[in-house]
């Protein structure tokens, strides 16, 4: 399945972008969760960029360093990214962490992805740095940890403002559950700025009026920064940026502020459209008029017919048009977008059998709905392929792979990783799909991730907090995502086998289901939507012992997760008498 | 909903307490009545975007910025208002 051709790059290079954005009177917009606003122009972004990149320069910060960014959506953000760009550098933004959440795992990850990124420097805010000095004591990045602030506020340091070439690294990403096992993403200025022009081609701005992006997206995850800033850059246009945690407390403000600024577009996973349903009243819609917004596009997990139908149903009193419900399909590997339906059609779906689905991957009818994630963005080609890498015809499932002008190069310093991913040029997602009436919908996930509320987690993150807990078998659970009938979205489903032995009989079942959940909440800050504690031995293994969670899954769904046929006194007589019987055969045939 | 600049003296123990019942109850959809000794996991499972919900609310209410470090010890909802309450003493 091809896309249509990738039209010319409108520029080269972000920093290019950046430059051409500047003179344009755009400009970046901060709210709050008073609906107060900041703004700083497009050319003060660039200004100040400049002289943190002279900071960063002074600092000892040469091209193609690795510089960390742990910053929340704040100016200092963009002077810090633009900053790194414009010294020639590689920006690697992390996640800050999470408000009276654990830090004790937020350290250890945040280690690990500083390591990986082989950050030279961290780049951080007051809040924030407090908080860095167990990550940053141990991976140890050469230049230290500094503040976003003093590079573009402290004393003036000579300005800088590198010409990048577009085959320069412009961004170091990470995904795929990055906190256990990080795999950073490498993208160059050619892959970012292809992105760009193909998501400015398929989200086309008003004519009659300024273009508006709107977003409450993290900052260091690929649809806030790539699909958002970024491609502001590229229309040009004026960009509104709500922090995440804005956003979560207070979904109304992320609605009002599309309404008042008129924004044409606004991205979100699939968990902030159910959000919205739920928590936004009719008083936090004073004169709210949602008719500006013709795109909006539901990525990063799986997505809900049933959440879109609300949502638009909820909202329609406001002036949302159903038709701009625009589920799409990506990943980082990908820098951002794969697959996109045509725009102003509204959220399209297949009814399909799901038993039928995780056992014999055949698309059959039946009743769960599966929306349509449309064709292969300008520039990408999607096939189907099986298990020995044939490719698949309309309505089989198989692995989806993609090909096109923004996919990685490499994962960084990883070729191991770099050659299972990337086959021939072609990039293994890792999901599961089909493709029917030449529209790809994606239906599952060969590879073991599990995303909650459009944030990827390893499902390690999850098993290892069960460690130690009484009653189970050690190192006898998986962790998996699933869609539970009439949710709103992916879930976390906990298998995990009972211990073995006859102390396992003397166990409070309900209470160590409990048990679970707190110590997986308590660790991830997720709750566990469904735990099932199994016999011994129901949870299938490859022939050297490890789990394998996508069969537990397919085999949970299917209804068929067994423990293994028990041997019984009459079973093993069984057995006995048919291996006496192929003795016997054995020594007939001799 | 009280607003910093006209209430610059601390607030007290059961004010604090007051608005963490209105904000359970409100936007975090927790039906019973919180008391100070429930554990913020064990007893009302709040999750990480509960939590979020809590701290960004009780900045609204008492202008007192909950911040990760400063809440590392806080377990229940008792540390909970103790916290803001010191939080906001720090500002007066």
């Amino acid at each position: 399945m091809k896309g249509p051709p990738l039209p010319p790059l409108r520029h080269a290079t972000i920093d290019g972008a950046l430059r051409a954005v500047k003179g344009s009177g755009f400009a970046v917009r901060f709210v709050d969760a008073r609906d107060r606003e900041s703004v700083v122009g497009w050319n003060d972004v660039y200004a100040r960029a400049r002289r943190a990149a002279g900071a960063l320069h002074a600092l000892g910060v040469r091209p193609a360093d690795r510089v960390a960014l742990v910053i929340p959506t704040s100016e200092a953000f963009l002077d810090a990214y633009f900053g790194a760009l414009l010294a020639g550098a590689v920006p690697v933004p992390l996640y800050p962490p999470v408000r009276l959440g654990r830090l004790d795992e937020y350290h250890a990850a945040t280690a690990r992805m500083l390591r990986a990124a082989g950050a030279r420097i961290v780049v951080s805010d007051a809040a924030v740095r407090r908080l860095l000095g167990q990550a940053v004591e141990r991976a140890r990045p050469p230049l230290g940890c500094h503040l976003a602030d003093d590079l573009s506020k402290g004393p003036p340091a000579e300005e800088l403002d590198r010409v990048a070439s577009p085959d320069d690294r412009a961004l170091v990403q990470f995904s795929s559950g990055s906190t256990v096992d990080p795999k950073p993403v490498c993208l160059t200025h050619r892959q970012l700025a292809a992105q760009c022009t193909a998501l400015s081609s398929l989200v086309q701005p008003p004519t009659d009026r300024k273009p508006v992006v709107t977003s409450w997206l993290p900052l260091y995850h690929d649809m806030g920064l790539i699909g958002c800033v970024l491609t502001a850059a590229f229309y040009p246009s004026d960009l509104v940026l709500i922090p995440p945690e804005v956003f979560m407390a207070r979904p109304a403000v992320w609605l009002r502020a599309i309404s008042r600024h008129r924004a044409f577009v606004s991205p979100a996973p699939n968990f902030a459209y159910a959000l919205a349903v739920r928590r936004v009243r009719d008083t936090d819609l004073k004169d709210v008029d949602l008719s500006c917004w013709r795109f909006a596009l539901n990525g990063a997990e799986p997505v809900s017919m049933d959440v879109m139908r609300k949502f638009a149903a909820r909202f329609a009193p406001f002036g949302f048009d159903a038709s701009a419900l625009m589920p799409v399909y990506g990943l980082a590997e990908a820098a951002l977008g794969v697959a996109f339906p045509p725009a102003h059609r509204g959220a399209r779906s297949l009814s399909v059998d799901a038993a039928a689905l995780a056992i014999s991957s055949e698309v059959t009818a039946g009743t769960r709905e599966i929306a349509s994630v449309g064709v292969p963005v300008p520039g990408f080609e999607i096939e189907i392929r099986d298990d020995d890498g044939a490719v698949l015809g309309e309505r089989r499932v198989g692995r989806v792979f993609a090909k096109g002008p923004s996919v990685m190069e490499v994962y960084l310093d990883d070729e191991a990783a770099t050659a299972r991913t990337l086959v021939s040029g072609w990039l293994d997602t890792g999901d599961l799909g089909f493709v029917a009436e030449g529209e790809l919908y994606i239906c599952g996930r060969a590879r073991d991730l599990v995303i909650i509320r459009g944030k990827n987690h390893a499902p390690q993150e999850f098993e290892d907090c069960l460690a130690g807990l009484a009653g189970l078998r050690p190192g006898c659970a998986v962790a998996v995502g699933f869609l539970p009938e009439g949710g709103s979205g992916e879930e976390l489903l906990i298998l995990v086998e009972r211990a073995t032995g006859d102390a396992s009989l003397w166990v409070d079942e309900e209470a160590l289901v409990d048990e679970i959940r707190s110590a997986v909440l308590d660790h991830t800050g997720v709750l566990p939507h469904t735990v099932e504690l199994l016999a011994p031995g129901s949870l299938p293994r490859t022939s050297s012992g490890k789990l394998r969670r996508g069969e537990a899954l397919r085999r949970y769904l299917g209804g068929v997760l067994l423990p293994p046929t028990p041997v019984r006194a009459v079973g093993l007589a069984a057995e006995m008498v048919k291996s006496a019987v192929a003795f016997a055969k054995v020594r007939l045939t001799r | 909903m009280l607003d910093p600049s006209t209430a610059p003296s601390p607030p007290t123990e059961q004010e604090v307490l007051l608005a963490i019942r209105t904000i359970a109850r409100d936007e975090l959809d927790i039906a019973r009545e919180v008391v100070p000794d429930d554990d913020l996991v064990k007893d009302l499972r709040l999750d990480s975007m509960q939590r979020i919900t809590l701290a960004v609310a009780l900045d609204e209410y008492f202008g007192v910025k909950v911040t990760q470090d400063a809440a590392v010890h806080v377990r229940t909802i008792g540390d909970l208002v103790g916290l803001v309450i010191e939080l906001a003493r720090a500002r007066a």
